[in-house]
């Protein structure tokens, strides 16, 4: 018996078509569930992926909103009982929002956010992430080798990570910290938004939530640039598998 | 050469959704809010000489304030009202436009988003509540900072 | 009613707020009978304004070819389709739609070109057709000026914040720039969709459809946009600043991402249960202008109740709610049957009421036999009007002049650079040639996933819109402002082979061609007669090429008050499909020590370049178009796509074939950082000049030199070898100077790194 995904779409959710290509493609059972099916409509489901867009047009602010949603509820109870749980982009701040990510304060209270690029400006960039923690510290990507170095596009205009500083050197001691931007060898490079430590994607203590703010998912039919964002997929189908089969 | 704050609070005359969603959401978790108030405020420090001419310009800015659909308000002390809370964003550098233009006379911009609860009676909700709403939502402490 | 009334309501004509003529009006109330209601006259000023109506380019524009073998569905609606291929059992058709909004954008930049990518994504959706890329071809004012600065980063900023909360990638664009633009911006943009040839969706309403709901979809109406289309008619002043801003729509781009998902579900239904709908777009002209129109072409009539219509402000007059042009508004023409499973699609499923204040779903009215347009008020009948005569419109044959262009064929000697390097420089940095990355890397370029060459690292972005087929979209503009105001005909012809050009450098197909005119005041003869000579020029190039139009758009009245009409401006975009996506390139050098080969005859005509702006050579003829060359040139690059002979290519444009070297180079600055030496020989230097010509076809970097060149000969098409590609990061010139791409990459990234740098806003006048 195979794990079924659902893709979970809010109002203003722009990016759900190629995430939920990306998860079938690495062979999962994943379906787009919309937020007017609530928190019943999500239950049944084995794992979650919160893909980009514009939830609720960024009102009061990017996630706010998405993260209160009755919706959320069954994610955060799944994520509270170790499913996987995976916030892309705008999807990435919502679980950030929802307290979910680093997960080291209460639920929707957030500790760190993804906030403003320094430029103020929306930015469309190809970029690099690099693995910053040992595989197994993020259950859903052990599979994955270390240091592993994946293509992914940065399209936001709100991915900077905010945090206080004790907060921000918790994360880091904590390894919360688990991708930073990085060139297409792996070196260290100044994050484009300004995110602070570089990060680009910060995990739970548990390691079943991840929230990645640049996107493996859409260089699919890129003929410009290597597109290896799909072994982040493949890893993700590879443990949830596993975590099935157990 | 002094200097001083000077808000000018643009709110809309049409209907507000982020106002309404926001009002939905703390309906959710369960606040009694009737209804919810915002606005937008960009703190401007700027040469007290200027201010007339600050004052004059900022409504011709079309990037913040459009007569079809906005009210301005100007306030000399930059502070929010009794019943009001102001969300800042922490540790931001000032910009120095408003709107995304230049002004001559303004030395630095801070932009915030000013907010109102209102209970069945069409008045200020209790501080505490205000203060409950801006702590579950309206403010991320990550990154903000909530002035009232 | 006697005489004394209708001259009363024509000398009342300004005041109250149309732009209708004297003898339109007199036209009107003699086919009524009677004098009009006000919503009656709002809108007839808004059918047969000149945004709507296109009453004095329709005439013309009747030269442009609009058949041929790749179209699905030419320009009878808001946009065409083109062929694209067969997959898995279906064909499958590309739509692309082209509009200006001009007007908007220069008053309220943000929300005028916002809006301006609302409503084109629009008419792609009404013809049920998923939504899959954008393009936004602009026309900026002079950028040192802060006033046409602060309009172009508004611009810009308004089409990126609309196309990245919809989530459709731009795949294109250009920037040029031109004081006859400091007073009025252009704004084209440019839609894509694709859809099933069996389930394209009409604008009209149904045959058999007499009873059928006639459902508005989307935002509450208010006051916004009323006014618009006559507006963008009309010369800008400022002193109407003020009315003309509420004039300007107010974009949501939110709401309307949810309105597009909803609609896709309405598609699904539909389908599955075989049911015929009309679906048209709310645009100019506001609900009247779309029902009436969506009856008028099936040959039905409406009737409407406007109470019904769904509002945010209370105590609309009818006249708003009726013409008024809120935007993210959609009208469906539906059986009754059908209604209650569309009014939940929209309304709960999607839930567009809790989501955006007032917006919603409602029945409105109800199609109707004969061919009137009926509608009531508060039990007030509002507008009774014959659909034939409200949509059909005026048609205007004015007079034009046309200058013919006469240039000496040989310009006369000047004073030139330096050295090929400084030559190259010069170009590199001109307003025209620079770098355009800090503007397009505002706009999401690979949302949907689906694309194979986002904007910047090819000729056109391409698209692969079908998941698991191996068939390519791609999207290309042009447009050359410098030429336009030399010889309009000669730069239209010249929009068309670029646009063509630039899509054939990726390998694909052309399929069809849209346009958007962009002229001055048409009761100008000799404005009106650039236009002309502008729509002689598309028509001759896209015959001779075998390209159709499929679509396109008029705007007229780009001047000021003070007299100052844009460059005539054709705006062309070209749609072309890659049959398979394996045989595609960009533009980057692959490796060092390939051969670098153009295409085609050069013409080295130094007519409306950057090379001779720069030097300020004037009278020189534009380059000339030899037809046959260039079609066999492209038919042969497209073979040698098929055959994987081509590694990268570029087509020569702006600046000329060392700038075509030079970006191919910059392509792989921050990775494989491959240069380019020219063969000894080569034509690259100043004494020549011809290395700095536009027309000149296709740079190409070759996989495989001896089946090309073979290939070339077989074809009959002129190929030469002109460079190699090099291991060092250097521009070698023929006679073996060399400049360091890294100083050229800085010339040419340099003057429009600062194009966000904040500009003043002017001193505000104290009142």
């Amino acid at each position: 018996m195979s794990a079924r995904v659902a893709v979970v779409v809010f109002p203003g959710t722009n990016s759900e078509d190629e995430t939920l290509r990306a998860l079938t493609a690495v062979g999962l059972d994943a379906e787009i569930v919309h937020w007017s099916r609530g928190a019943a409509g999500l239950r049944p489901f084995d794992a979650y992926v919160l893909p980009g867009g514009f939830s609720y047009e960024d009102r009061v602010r990017a996630g706010a909103v998405a993260a209160h949603d009755e919706a959320m509820d069954a994610v955060i109870a799944g994520a509270q009982a170790g499913k996987y749980v995976l916030g892309i982009c705008n999807g990435a701040q919502t679980l950030l929002e929802a307290g979910l990510v680093p997960g080291t304060g209460p639920l929707r209270r957030p500790t760190a956010a993804f906030a403003p690029n320094a430029s103020g400006k929306f930015q469309s960039l190809h970029v690099h992430v690099r693995l910053n923690v040992p595989p197994g510290r993020v259950p859903m990507l052990a599979s994955l080798p270390p240091d592993c170095v994946i293509p992914a596009w940065a399209s936001h205009g709100e991915g900077r990570l905010a945090a206080t500083e004790a907060e921000l050197d918790r994360m880091e001691r904590e390894g919360h910290i688990a991708f930073v931007y990085c060139d297409a060898r792996g070196a260290d490079v100044p994050a484009p938004n300004g995110s602070a430590r570089g990060a680009a994607a910060l995990t739970n203590a548990a390691g079943n939530v991840l929230a990645i703010m640049p996107h493996p998912e859409r260089a699919e039919r890129a003929i410009y640039a290597p597109s290896g964002g799909i072994v982040f997929f493949a890893a993700f189908a590879a443990a949830l598998a596993g975590a099935v089969a157990r | 050469m002094s200097e001083v704050d000077r808000a000018y609070v643009v709110s809309l005359t049409i209907p507000d959704n982020e106002a309404y969603t926001a009002l939905t959401t703390l309906a959710r978790m369960g606040l009694p809010v009737e209804r919810a108030v915002r606005a937008d405020v960009w703190i401007v420090n700027l040469d007290p000489a200027r201010a007339a001419d600050v004052d004059a310009t900022v409504p011709t800015l079309e990037g913040i304030f459009n007569p079809n659909k906005h009210r301005l308000e100007i306030r000399s002390d930059a502070l929010p009202r009794p019943g009001e809370v102001w969300i800042m964003p922490r540790d931001e550098r000032p910009a120095i436009t408003i709107g995304g233009r230049a002004v001559e006379g303004v030395r630095g911009v801070r932009r915030c988003t000013a907010w109102r609860l209102l209970d069945a009676h069409g008045g200020d909700v209790a501080p505490a509540l205000l203060a409950r709403a801006t702590e579950m939502f309206l403010c991320n402490p990550a990154f903000q900072e909530a002035i009232s | 009613m006697v005489d004394t009334d209708v001259e009363g309501l024509i000398a009342e004509r300004g005041r109250i707020g149309v732009a209708l003529t004297p003898d339109e009006i007199r036209a009107i109330v003699a086919h009524l009978g009677r004098l009009p209601t006000e919503t009656e006259l709002f809108a007839f000023d808004a059918q047969w304004s000149e945004h709507c109506s296109y009453k004095s380019s329709r005439h013309h524009l009747r030269k442009l070819p609009v058949d041929g073998p790749t179209v699905m569905q030419g320009p009878a609606e808001d946009a065409g389709i083109v062929h694209l291929g067969r997959w898995n059992g279906e064909s499958y058709g590309v739509v692309i739609a082209h509009e200006s909004h001009n007007h908007p954008s220069q008053v309220v930049p943000f929300e005028g070109a916002a809006t301006g990518v609302g409503g084109i994504v629009r008419d792609v959706l009404c013809m049920g057709a998923e939504i899959i890329g954008l393009a936004d071809p602009l026309r900026f004012g002079r950028l040192d000026d802060p006033h046409c600065r602060y309009v172009a980063q508004s611009v810009v900023d308004g089409i990126a914040a609309y196309g990245n909360a919809i989530g459709v990638p731009n795949l294109g664009g250009d920037v040029y720039i031109d004081e006859s633009f400091d007073d009025n911006v252009l704004v084209n943009v440019v839609a894509l969709g694709l859809v099933r040839e069996s389930e394209i969706i009409h604008s009209r309403a149904p045959r058999d459809s007499i009873g059928y709901d006639i459902v508005l979809v989307g935002k509450a109406t208010d006051r916004s946009g009323f006014g618009g289309a006559s507006f963008s008619s009309l010369t800008l002043d400022d002193a109407d600043a003020e009315a003309n801003k509420g004039a300007v729509q107010v974009p949501d781009p939110f709401l309307k991402n949810v309105i597009i998902r909803a609609s896709y579900r309405v598609f699904e239904e539909l389908r599955r249960d075989g049911i015929v709908a009309g679906f048209k777009d709310l645009g100019a002209g506001g609900f009247a202008g779309c029902s009436a129109e969506l009856c008028a072409s099936g040959g039905v009539g409406a009737a409407v109740e406007l109470d019904r219509v769904p509002t945010s402000q209370p105590d609309l007059p009818p006249a708003v709610v009726a013409i008024g042009e809120t935007q993210e508004r959609l009208c469906w023409i539906v059986p009754p049957t059908f209604t209650p499973r569309l009014l939940a699609i929209y309304n709960e499923e999607f839930s567009l009421p809790r989501i955006s204040r007032g917006a919603a779903a409602a029945v409105v009215g109800k199609v109707v036999e004969g061919g009137r347009y009926h509608a009531t008020y508060r039990g007030e009948v509002v507008m009774d009007v014959d659909l034939d005569f409200l949509t059909g419109g005026v048609r205007y044959n004015r007079p034009y002049t046309i200058a013919l262009p006469n240039p000496p064929a040989e310009h006369p000697p000047y004073e030139g650079f330096r050295d090929t390097a400084s030559a190259l420089a010069a170009l590199l940095a001109h307003r025209d040639v620079c770098s355009r990355r800090t503007i397009f890397q505002r706009y999401d370029g690979v949302v949907r996933g689906t694309t194979a060459i986002p904007p910047g690292y090819a000729d056109a972005g391409v698209i692969c819109p079908i998941p698991g087929a191996p068939l390519g979209v791609a999207l290309a503009v042009a447009g050359n402002p410098r030429y336009g105001k030399l010889d309009p005909q000669l730069a239209a012809e010249h929009a068309v082979v670029e646009a063509v050009r630039n899509v054939v450098a990726v390998g694909a197909r052309p399929l069809g061609l849209t346009d958007c005119l962009n002229f001055g005041d048409p009761t100008v003869p000799e404005h009106l007669g650039a236009l002309v000579a502008a729509v002689d020029g598309l028509s001759y190039a896209a015959r001779r090429l075998g390209t159709p139009f499929v679509s396109g758009n008029v705007s007229l009245y780009n001047q000021s008050k003070s007299g100052r009409t844009v460059a005539p401006s054709p705006i062309v975009a070209c749609v072309g499909g890659i049959d398979d996506i394996a045989a595609t390139a960009t533009m980057a050098f692959k490796r060092a020590g390939a051969a670098i080969y153009t295409v085609g005859i050069p013409d080295v005509h130094l007519g409306g370049s950057v090379y001779a702006e720069l030097l300020g050579i004037e009278g020189a003829m534009l380059p000339r178009l030899d037809y046959d060359d260039i079609e066999r040139a492209n038919a042969f690059v497209l073979v040698a796509f098929r055959e994987g002979l081509i590694a990268a290519a570029h087509d020569v444009s702006d600046g000329g074939t060392l700038v075509a070297l030079a970006k191919m180079a910059f392509a792989t600055h921050d990775g494989s950082r491959i240069g380019v030496a020219m063969a000894p020989g080569a034509r690259d230097g100043i004494v020549c000049d011809d290395a700095f010509a536009e027309a000149t076809g296709f740079v190409i970097e070759v996989a495989d030199e001896e089946a090309f060149a073979l290939l070339a000969f077989t074809r009959d098409v002129v190929v030469e070898r002109i460079a190699t590609t090099t291991a060092a990061y250097d521009f070698t010139f023929a006679d073996g100077s060399r400049a360091a791409l890294d100083d050229l990459y800085e010339a040419w990234s340099a003057p429009l790194r600062d194009f966000y740098a904040p500009v003043r806003a002017p001193e505000a006048v104290q009142r």
